[in-house]
């Protein structure tokens, strides 16, 4: 039986939903985590984001619709619960857009936080420099290799913006690592 | 690899992000239990009758309260302002008082003293009684 039927009988049977959803968390849990800490950078605001995540995914289980794919959805969840949660924290420090960043790619020199090569790090910094959106469809694309078509499901945008936007953030850390 | 390429990052070989992040050990291990256990704390409550019930008569009992609150401010308002008016000064009171000058106490006598008409047929009457002559009244006043 394919996979996501099978999770998708235990999660709407009330008597069978926990261990459905425990079985969702462990097979989703690496791809999300991934997905949001390059977001967000940090291990604990990663982990404060990927719970929050599965509890909003838990209440909102009842108004799932199983003919969608439940990676879709997941990745949705993700990406909004991300986005906003750099806003919330820009604001709760009362600080810019660029000045967060600033803050994020400095953390990027500590080992403990970053453990890539110095090609890596500048590829790092130059997505930092990136609006948040355009991150997370660099991130998925680049990373993920996720299609465009699935990328419009869970970014509610069109695949025509998408590409377009790929393209632009592409030219922009090509821009970034040349002058960096 | 050319200049040109080294500016170009879909050329860099692609590195798992485990290796890119540090992870604290374990991490993905415990993560289902402690997922669940914040899962179980969010498990949405059953809304019985009941509950709804008392929900709402809770809201009605205090727009209850309220409107008796402001009712009876209202009220008590109303009895202070009556007190005020309802009391009676008398005019040699408020004459002798001196508070009032003397175009106070004009403008006062034609509010609230009674008409001097009355005053005047008393007069007249007196007059008449007394066969009191109406020409050298009428000439000499």
């Amino acid at each position: 039986m394919d996979e996501d039927k099978e999770l998708a009988e235990l999660l709407q049977n009330p008597s069978t939903r926990e261990q459905g959803f425990r079985k969702l968390v462990e097979r989703f849990q690496k791809k999300l985590y991934w997905q949001i800490r390059r977001m967000v950078l940090d291990h604990d605001d990663c982990h404060d984001v990927l719970q929050n995540v599965f509890i909003k995914a838990w209440k909102g289980l009842d108004n799932f619709r199983f003919e969608a794919k439940l990676s879709t959805w997941l990745f949705r969840i993700a990406a909004n619960e991300s986005i906003t949660f750099l806003e919330k924290k820009r604001s709760a420090l009362f600080i810019s857009v660029e000045e967060y960043d600033l803050q994020l790619s400095s953390k990027l020199e500590d080992d403990n936080f970053f453990s890539g090569d110095a090609i890596e790090k500048k590829l790092q910094k130059a997505i930092l420099t990136l609006p948040d959106k355009q991150r997370a469809v660099f991130n998925l694309r680049y990373y993920d290799e996720m299609k465009y078509e699935e990328m419009s499901e869970v970014l509610h945008t069109s695949v025509g913006a998408l590409k377009a936007s790929y393209h632009h953030a592409a030219k922009k850390i090509e821009e970034f690592l040349k002058n960096d | 690899m050319s200049t040109e390429d080294q500016y170009n990052f879909e050329k860099h070989p692609k590195r798992k992000p485990e290796d890119l992040f540090p992870l604290p050990p374990g991490y993905f291990e415990a993560l289902p239990d402690l997922v669940m256990e914040k899962v179980q704390e969010n498990e949405p409550r059953i809304i019985t009758l009941w509950s709804v019930t008392k929900l709402v008569a809770s809201i009605a009992a205090i727009f209850i309260v309220c409107i008796g609150i402001t009712r009876y401010t209202t009220e008590e308002e109303t009895i202070l302002a009556e007190d005020v008016t309802s009391e009676q000064v008398s005019a040699e009171e408020i004459i002798d008082s001196g508070l009032l000058s003397e175009n106070d106490l004009i403008a006062y006598a034609d509010d609230f003293l009674p008409a001097t008409d009355s005053h005047d047929s008393d007069i007249e009457e007196y007059l008449i009684d007394q066969n009191s002559d109406m020409s050298f009244l009428l000439n000499d006043l």
